[in-house]
């Protein structure tokens, strides 16, 4: 019975603590709920250390990414969404050219947030499955550093899975 | 706009574990360190721990001969009601028998044996995906005298080492002399005779076995056992290389051996027993050691069907049961409806083969094993 008016107290007047990310790549800010925010480990790192100040600083993420990082951490934190909404809110979010779901990975990795990290990393390996191995190469930026005999030994070693690819 | 250059190699091998093999196979070409990271054995076990785990990623394996083309057929199917056709797999070998054995499958890796009525000693491991395979070497344990020797395969997998192991037990024959055993490491590509001690049974070499989690499992039954059957089911665990025995269920352990087989259920070893059913058909019922190890049996539901059943082959992922009928046809049966639906897919009529004996059906991962061993 002692219990239940706590209870009630914490449900009527909820703590409702907000961070401030800021972008340093265009200084864009946004206001988040704490429990939002807490699902990228990184920040919840500097949280529970005290460095975070009133403002958050996040170097390397550009506003429109952050916008989607935190879309994504708003549906997750969501107690009533359901699997499904939640695999369609998903696909929603990495619906997007292949230059922006690597900004999006890469920002998915430096704040720790596993789920966003994975989805992201399968619409990527999607998007680049059925593509030629000189266009993945451009679209990660790798140099290139077989002499042409090099590639094509290896090329030889499973010619048919080249079949149809340049 | 992206950077891309400076992905840091945790986040390259996020995205490339999660690519198909044929994909992986062109994107060593993308550059030496891809390459080398696509064919290490961590990066391969990586993508078969992603591929056992993630529900989109298993498929069913099935081996069908075809009477009109006079060979064997591998297609792998989606494990869905109607076991769509995903890939048609190409099938590199030709045997002394009409088709070849198949030993046992794991991790993307099948093994294959030509042992049957030849004294060559033909196995093979072959990966369709990546299609490398290898041929082993011949085994060290040898009777050259006898057409009567008998030889018993399996395929597991040894979880600590990371390695596919082929176990052959080889007799003479004679009951006077015990079996040896020897065993194949992918890993150092030979065989090394063992110490194990083979349980006094009689492991048919024609039995299938059935793989689960690395653990190799043959019906047997005790030859010395007087007036009726006494039946059981060896296990050989590839990591420790020991044999142990399993009871079968009170009710069945004098059925002959002819009555049962086994397969998997979810991540239970399942027995299948088949008895008269109505209209004096074969019916299946389905037994499952729900705790590996305690022999607690549970029989979960009998499978009566108007064809009656000839074998039951492999539980989808739905639960539904793949099997053929007793007049050859491969169909799913679904044991809460009891309903079956029509695969379209026949069996051998051919008079040397059983009529569902050239089906196999096995669930299967994509992988790159073979990849990196054979560069050795």
């Amino acid at each position: 019975m002692a219990s239940a008016p706590e209870n009630e107290k914490n449900a009527s007047a909820p703590e409702k603590k907000t961070l401030t990310l800021k972008s340093m790549i265009n200084n864009e800010e946004f206001v988040v709920d704490e429990h939002v925010a807490l699902q990228s480990v990184t920040i919840k790192n500097m949280v529970d250390s005290d460095c975070a100040g009133d403002v958050i600083p996040v170097p390397t993420i550009s506003g429109e990414i952050l916008a989607l990082v935190i879309e994504y951490c708003k549906n997750h934190a969501n107690p009533s969404a359901s699997e499904d909404d939640l695999k369609k809110a998903d696909a929603g979010i990495v619906a997007k050219d292949i230059y922006t779901l690597i900004d999006l990975v890469l920002a998915a990795n430096f704040l720790d947030i596993k789920g966003l990290l994975e989805v992201t990393s399968q619409k990527i390996a999607d998007s680049i499955k059925d593509l030629p191995h000189q266009d993945v190469r451009e679209i990660f930026g790798v140099e290139n550093d077989y002499t042409p005999e090099e590639e094509a030994a290896v090329r030889a070693e499973h010619d048919w899975a080249f079949e149809g690819f340049p | 706009m992206a950077d891309a250059n400076l992905l840091p190699e945790e986040i390259i091998l996020e995205i490339l574990k999660r690519l198909p093999a044929k994909s992986l196979l062109r994107f060593r070409c993308v550059c030496k360190s891809w390459s080398s990271l696509i064919t290490s054995p961590n990066f391969i076990i990586s993508c078969i721990n992603r591929n056992n785990t993630s529900q989109n990623n298993t498929y069913i394996l099935l081996r069908i001969y075809s009477e009109t083309h006079k060979k064997e057929i591998y297609t792998l199917h989606c494990d869905n009601p109607t076991i769509d056709l995903h890939t048609h797999l190409d099938f590199p070998f030709t045997s002394f028998n009409p088709y070849f054995r198949i030993v046992g499958s794991c991790n993307g890796l099948i093994c294959l044996a030509d042992t049957l009525y030849t004294h060559k000693n033909d196995i093979v491991l072959w990966n369709p995906s990546i299609r490398k395979f290898l041929s082993l070497p011949e085994p060290s344990i040898r009777y050259d005298k006898a057409w009567v020797f008998m030889s018993v395969l399996g395929f597991g997998f040894d979880s600590r080492k990371n390695d596919y192991k082929v176990v052959r037990i080889a007799g003479d024959g004679s009951k006077i002399v015990p079996p040896r055993v020897e065993v194949y490491e992918l890993g150092s590509g030979a065989w090394r005779v063992i110490d194990a001690v083979v349980p006094p049974y009689e492991m048919h070499h024609c039995w299938l076995q059935t793989n689960l989690n690395g653990i190799v499992h043959w019906l047997a039954f005790n030859p010395c056992q007087m007036g009726g059957f006494q039946s059981l089911i060896v296990a050989f665990d590839a990591s420790d290389e020991v044999f142990r025995e399993i009871m079968l269920p009170p009710s069945l352990g004098s059925e002959n051996l002819l009555n049962l087989s086994l397969t998997v259920y979810g991540d239970s070893l399942a027995l299948c027993h088949y008895s008269q059913g109505t209209q004096h058909r074969r019916a299946c019922s389905i037994w499952v050691m729900k705790e590996y190890g305690v022999a607690t049996w549970f029989e979960i539901f009998t499978i009566d069907l108007q064809q009656g059943v000839g074998l039951a082959l492999r539980f989808l992922k739905n639960g539904e049961v793949v099997l053929a009928t007793g007049e050859g046809e491969l169909v799913s049966y679904n044991p809460n409806e009891r309903q079956v639906k029509s695969l379209g897919i026949f069996g051998s009529s051919h008079p040397l083969i059983l009529h569902t004996g050239s089906f196999y059906v096995d669930t299967y991962v994509e992988s790159l094993v073979l990849l990196d061993s054979l560069r050795l």
